[in-house]
């Protein structure tokens, strides 16, 4: 009995493995090819110019990266360890089916981390697009949505990141860069379908592009007019300097009913972050109101989110938005006494949060102009509201470009730094 | 012969058994549809819903108090003679066939979409009937510890999902606070009360309880419990995703568990989602699946429910493969079982304990009418 319960043991774990799902959906990792990035640009007739850039796992220890041998065209080692195609095909699915042709692995979205649209695709609209990625297993809704001046597949070509062997980290460095920086909205593709689909907030993207002008002699590097008023009114491509990636990230692309209409420049996004509450830290570069053509630098935080008030009445709609900030003093070039006297930094203090009033608010007017709610309020203007079906009639984003706005940035200086008053150096 | 016991479990058992007969619904459509049906009140459609099914677990636990010692096929044979015995036998099998029949195809319809799409939909199903055959076959008591070994590790695994996804929270999502409004969430509340059907099962297995008193107090926290679960995983899902982007998400969970992102490290952990969702999902299909078969076996009187086991999984895994695509087996469960499903789940006991009560047949009545 008790052998013939142990043989029956035995045939049914001999035939387990038959079982096994393993059989199906075993996929070797040097049988695959994971598409790290995916550019898509515009043809006629509907069709799509695919680009991937593709991981070679295997070549990503070619040696130590750095070395300044970026700037794209096979210099870094993340270029040297991928591999970049560019295939005409309707649809992103179409163009790895092709790809198949004359790549020997199986193409893998699993390990995908940006999808960046061209500039003429995306004010065309990406609705298309999007819903093709929403509805692929692999792809996740984690991964980056980016809007690329002119081309995407030249913004990958181009991008060769210095720092990095892979595609994959220079990507969660891009990330970093939200947080840290708050040099572009960090749109995942997660926020941007949602923001798509409703009409309290509008969506953006993240803002690529390749400056033209990073190779050369340092001497040939022109100053941005905005530099000289004490604004980074710049975006992408458009950073003064020499050397390093070509490819940039810097600004925010905004979306109308599926559609790229406008841009944001650095200044901008990071006023539209503050006013979202979606921002951590950043320097902040700001004209001396007191000694004209002199700069001061802060490191600003948010002291805590921003408090919102919308309220409706009839069609009129007021909005009231008190920000919190709060900063380190980074340096200043006058000699006034902000690092010494109470008095000067709290007057310091309230000049700053005008200046910071009267720069978000032409975010807020840019947005109204476009008709575009870019900030978010009527997320809180739902409150007003007792059920979905009242919210939506009431047609906020039509009534919104008329609303009245009341912002009030409470900026405070808590730190001044390790220096006292300003250093002293004798003129004679 | 001691493989073919059913085995006794504890009353706190009970508790175990109804959480996860209910909360697996968190991971296939629910709270999908309750953004459908409720928009950004979709967590107080769920709360009404409850509210409602209570009515159908306070006729549950009166009917237990009543007959401590009977389950419903022997109520039904008391009340309404051995016709009623076969037809709640056959009634209370029929359900729980289709909730296997349905719920089976939908887990194997999702794991093909999510994590084994090359696998035939034949050898998932496969799997998971035999887990729920093997389960069902070791009896109640093994059951009932693997849930209680289970659960924690379960809740466990949708707090950290809720927790790690909390970034995305925003709390003016669940503004308009009334979402579709009153109206329709009235309208809708009653049908989707079906969504606690299941907590009938404890009317099948009353005579495998030890202290059979306590019962009707582990079914009342049961059932509180679950919809807790059930309110604050949808006060999650509408927060985080929207909604927007929450009516159209065919697998809801799985979606919260794929945008956590906490640095470099902490994520693609949809991985830890799957696990917890397949020993949901293959518990519940064994508990389901031993309902079927003791609705069956008890109805019929047969001594054993063994024999009933291959035959009726059979009939699952063949009658799993009707629905012609994942949106009809969808429809199947969201549309008709957990829509109407509480006419007949909380029907058929409300039917006996009105027969108890105006034939004044029962414990507490009998016991009132000597003392009177």
């Amino acid at each position: 009995m008790k052998s013939r319960r142990l043989i029956s043991y035995l045939i049914l774990l001999s035939l387990m493995p038959f079982l096994l799902a393993g059989c199906w959906d075993r996929r070797e990792l040097e049988d695959q090819a994971f598409i790290i990035t995916i550019g898509i640009d515009k043809l006629e007739n509907n069709q799509s110019l695919i680009t991937f850039r593709i991981g070679i796992p295997s070549k990503s220890g070619l040696g130590q990266a750095g070395g300044g041998g970026g700037g794209g065209g096979k210099g870094s080692i993340a270029e040297q360890a991928s591999l970049l195609t560019t295939i005409a095909a309707p649809t992103i699915p179409a163009a790895m089916l092709l790809a198949s042709g004359y790549i020997d692995r199986e193409l893998s979205l699993l390990h995908t981390k940006a999808v960046i649209f061209g500039e003429e695709f995306a004010r065309d609209g990406v609705t298309n697009a999007l819903g093709i990625l929403t509805r692929n297993r692999e792809l996740r809704r984690n991964i980056f949505v980016a809007v690329a001046k002119g081309n995407a597949y030249e913004f990958l070509r181009n991008n060769g990141p210095d720092l990095e062997k892979s595609y994959s980290k220079y990507w969660e460095g891009v990330k970093l860069m939200e947080s840290a920086e708050a040099i572009h909205p960090g749109t995942l593709l997660h926020q941007f379908i949602t923001d798509a689909a409703r009409p309290d907030k509008q969506p953006s993207m993240i803002y690529l592009a390749i400056n033209k002008n990073a190779e050369g002699d340092p001497k040939e590097i022109e100053l941005p007019p905005s530099f000289k008023q004490g604004k980074l009114a710049i975006k992408a491509g458009e950073i003064p300097r020499k050397g390093g990636n070509k490819a940039e990230y810097l600004g925010t692309a905004i979306f109308k009913s599926g559609k790229l209409i406008d841009f944001l420049n650095l200044t901008e996004t990071r006023s539209l972050l503050m006013l979202q509450g979606n921002f951590k830290k950043t320097f902040y570069f700001l004209l001396d109101p007191k000694f004209e053509g002199k700069q001061i630098s802060f490191d600003i935080k948010q002291g805590s989110p921003p408090a919102v008030k919308v309220s409706i009445k009839g069609d009129q709609i007021s909005i009231k938005e008190e920000l919190f900030l709060e900063g380190d003093l980074i340096g200043f070039q006058s000699q006034a006494e902000y690092a010494s006297s109470p008095q000067a930094l709290e007057r310091l203090n309230q000049e700053t949060s005008k200046e910071l009033e009267q720069r978000l608010m032409e975010v807020i007017k840019k947005g109204q102009k476009l008709g575009l709610d870019i900030v978010g309020y009527g997320t809180y203007a739902k409150r007003n509201f007792l059920t979905n079906a009242e919210w939506e009639n009431f047609d906020w984003i039509d009534k919104f470009k008329d609303a009245e706005i009341n912002l009030k940035v409470n900026f405070s200086i808590r730190r001044t730094g390790m220096q006292g008053k300003q250093p002293e150096i004798l003129t004679y | 012969m001691y493989r073919l016991k059913e085995g006794k479990i504890s009353s706190n058992g009970i508790f175990g058994i109804i959480v996860i007969l209910i909360i697996t619904k968190v991971f296939l459509g629910i709270p999908r549809v309750a953004v459908q049906e409720g928009g950004s009140a979709s967590w107080l459609l769920l709360l009404m819903s409850a509210g409602i099914a209570s009515a159908g677990v306070f006729i549950i636990v009166k009917l237990i108090k009543k007959f401590p010692d009977k389950n419903i096929v022997d109520i039904a044979e008391t009340l309404w003679g051995p016709p009623g015995r076969v037809i709640v036998a056959a009634v209370m099998a029929s359900i729980f066939l289709y909730i296997s029949t349905v719920v089976v195809r939908e887990f194997a319809e999702t794991i093909l979409t999510t994590v084994l799409p090359r696998t035939p939909i034949s050898i998932v199903t496969l799997m998971f009937v035999i887990t729920m055959v093997l389960g069902a076959y070791n009896g109640l008591e093994v059951i009932t510890r693997s849930v209680t070994l289970l659960i924690p590790f379960i809740l466990v695994g949708i707090t950290s999902i809720l927790l790690l996804a909390g970034s995305f929270i925003d709390l003016n999502n669940f503004f308009p606070l009334l979402g579709t409004g009153i109206d329709k969430l009235v309208v809708h509340a009653p049908g989707r009360s079906s969504i606690y059907i299941d907590i009938v099962m404890v009317t099948l297995i009353i005579s495998n309880v030890n202290e059979p008193e306590k019962i009707p107090q582990q079914v009342w926290k049961g059932f509180l419990f679950s919809t807790a679960v059930f309110v604050v995983v949808q006060l999650f899902y509408v927060s985080i995703l929207t909604i927007h982007a929450g009516s159209k998400l065919y697998i809801p969970l799985f979606q919260l568990a794929r945008i956590i992102y906490m640095g470099r490290f902490v994520q693609r952990i949809e991985v830890l989602y799957v696990f917890v969702w397949f020993f949901t999902g293959a518990l519940q299909l064994t508990l389901t699946l031993y309902g079927a078969v003791t609705a069956l076996s008890r109805g019929f009187k047969i001594p054993i429910y063994q024999p009933l086991l291959f035959p009726l999984g059979l009939l699952v895994f063949s009658l799993s493969f009707v629905p012609q695509s994942t949106l009809h087996a969808v429809s199947l469960d969201m549309n008709i079982l957990r829509k109407y499903g509480s006419l007949i789940g909380f029907g058929v006991p409300a039917a006996l304990l009105l027969t108890s009560v105006v034939l004044r047949k029962g414990g507490k009545t009998g016991e009132k009418q000597k003392t009177n």
